[in-house]
């Protein structure tokens, strides 16, 4: 991985552990003290990256976290250097500790763990201690999409657009269009709120990228529409749908992938076995394993806070496989009929019969009726 | 036919129940459960034959066992299964 690719990595990888943590201390009922794990970039000398973790041999807990946490990144083809250190001091602080890692290096280690450099490396467990201190825990944010080099689905340019590409606000990662639809009689893209807009600061008007910032996409050069029509979030407000369109300043477009066109509409009963194709896993397939969800509660980062939504569809990955990941946002989830269920907007990484995690999905009824808007027929 | 108002039988297995049933049994889950920490949701799960209740809760199985949740509403199945933090998919 470049520089770039790895902060990317790194960022999935303390989303990762902060989730592994938070589901520890949930079971816990003992006020087990804080692992300490340290995530950064480990340079591997070829002018690429890797992932590093580095936690303390001295700390109970925190190998077994790194282990899973190396095993969950490393799935998707993430270089991981996992090592354990002894207590970190600044440098200077006691010459005898800087071991092999030589100055500079930014940490301290134990001789024989080999050199370390931890660019911007985020320890995290402050946050592990707050939320076992009683405090509020942190609320968590959007997801960050899958590094780019690792997403299987198209997370490049491509014209005409279809379903499934990288897509975001300028000022937005990347989510994936998920459909095409008619507003007014003209063909908008459809997508989620916190993809197309990302923030109540947006305004319709903004510029919109194929594919995403985060998959290189830049203005102007890989402007694709404006966005056009959202419907609002709020903090405190009960919610159904996480959904906005855009513009296409482009109407030629090819929404005949990968399925063919689907025009038609359902609600979930469950137990269906469905489909979608987004910007991160590509096509996947899952079973409807709950319709109907109240209260679900949905980490949106600080600005917004945890959201609740009421009547939301929930999909398990079929298989050994996670329905979806960061930067699946958006994707459109369609019955093996070719009928479109609903929009893809969050998930966990952990839970569910094959413990790959639970994605959650608006009803595509409800989110077509907030934008007053129909499936491109 | 119905499940409501019929108890599970001593086996502990409940009667079929229809997706009303399951919707009315869901509702007295979800008052019960309003504002109590931990549940990340309350919904309707598709069974062999009809529906039962599904609890989401926050953490691990024994997260699950802790929220003291009937096994059965009016004859309808009731089950908590634990998931991780949901999270928009960014």
């Amino acid at each position: 991985m470049d520089r770039d690719e790895a902060r990317q990595a790194k960022a999935h990888a303390l989303a990762v552990a902060r989730e592994l943590i938070e589901k520890d201390v949930q079971a816990s009922t003992s006020g087990v003290p804080a692992p300490r794990l340290s995530v950064g970039l480990a340079p591997r000398g070829d002018g690429r990256y890797g992932v590093a973790l580095r936690y303390r041999r001295d700390v109970p807990g925190v190998r077994d976290l790194a282990r899973r946490v190396a095993d969950e990144i490393g799935e998707v083809g993430t270089a991981v250097d996992v090592r354990r250190t002894g207590r970190i001091r600044p440098l200077g602080d006691d010459p005898g500790t800087g071991g092999a890692g030589g100055p500079g290096n930014g940490v301290g280690t134990e001789p024989g763990t080999g050199p370390v450099t931890d660019l911007g490396g985020t320890r995290i467990g402050t946050d592990l201690g707050a939320a076992t201190g009683g405090d509020a825990p942190p609320v968590p944010g959007p997801r960050p999409p899958v590094v780019t080099a690792q997403a299987l689905g198209e997370t490049g340019r491509v014209r005409p657009l279809r379903p499934g590409v990288s897509i975001a606000h300028v000022d937005v990662t990347a989510g994936t269009l998920g459909a095409f639809v008619l507003v007014g009689g003209v063909v908008h893209a459809l997508s989620n709120y916190h993809v197309l807009a990302g923030s109540p600061a947006a305004r319709p008007g903004d510029t919109v990228l194929q594919p995403g910032p985060a998959d290189g996409g830049r203005a102007p050069r890989d402007r694709v529409g404006t966005l056009a029509r959202v419907v609002p979030l709020a903090p405190g407000r009960t919610a159904v749908v996480d959904a906005a369109v855009a513009l296409l300043d482009e109407q030629d477009v090819d929404p005949t992938y990968p399925v063919g066109r689907i025009t038609r509409t359902a609600r979930a009963l469950g137990g269906e076995t469905v489909g979608k194709v987004g910007r991160t896993t590509a096509v996947t397939t899952g079973v409807v394993t709950a319709i109907e969800l109240d209260d679900v509660v949905v980490g949106y980062g600080e600005e917004l806070g945890n959201l609740r939504f009421d009547d939301q569809i929930e999909i398990e990955g079929a298989g050994r496989l996670p329905f979806s990941r960061g930067g699946d946002s958006g994707s459109l989830v369609y019955r093996q009929d070719g009928v479109a269920l609903g929009l893809l907007f969050a998930g966990s990484e952990t839970g569910g019969d094959n413990g790959r995690g639970l994605t959650y999905v608006n009803p595509i009824d409800a989110v077509l009726e907030a934008l007053d808007a129909t499936l491109l027929a | 036919m119905g499940a409501a108002g019929r108890a599970p039988d001593r086996r502990g297995r409940c009667a079929v129940a229809d997706l009303d049933e399951a919707r009315r049994a869901k509702d007295e889950i979800k008052a019960a459960l309003a504002g109590r920490d931990g549940v990340a949701g309350v919904g309707i799960a598709p069974e062999a034959d009809g529906y039962g209740v599904l609890v989401r809760v926050l953490g691990d199985d024994a997260s699950a066992r802790r929220l003291g949740v009937p096994a059965s509403v009016h004859g309808v199945s009731v089950h908590v299964r634990p998931t991780g933090p949901i999270a928009a998919r960014g």
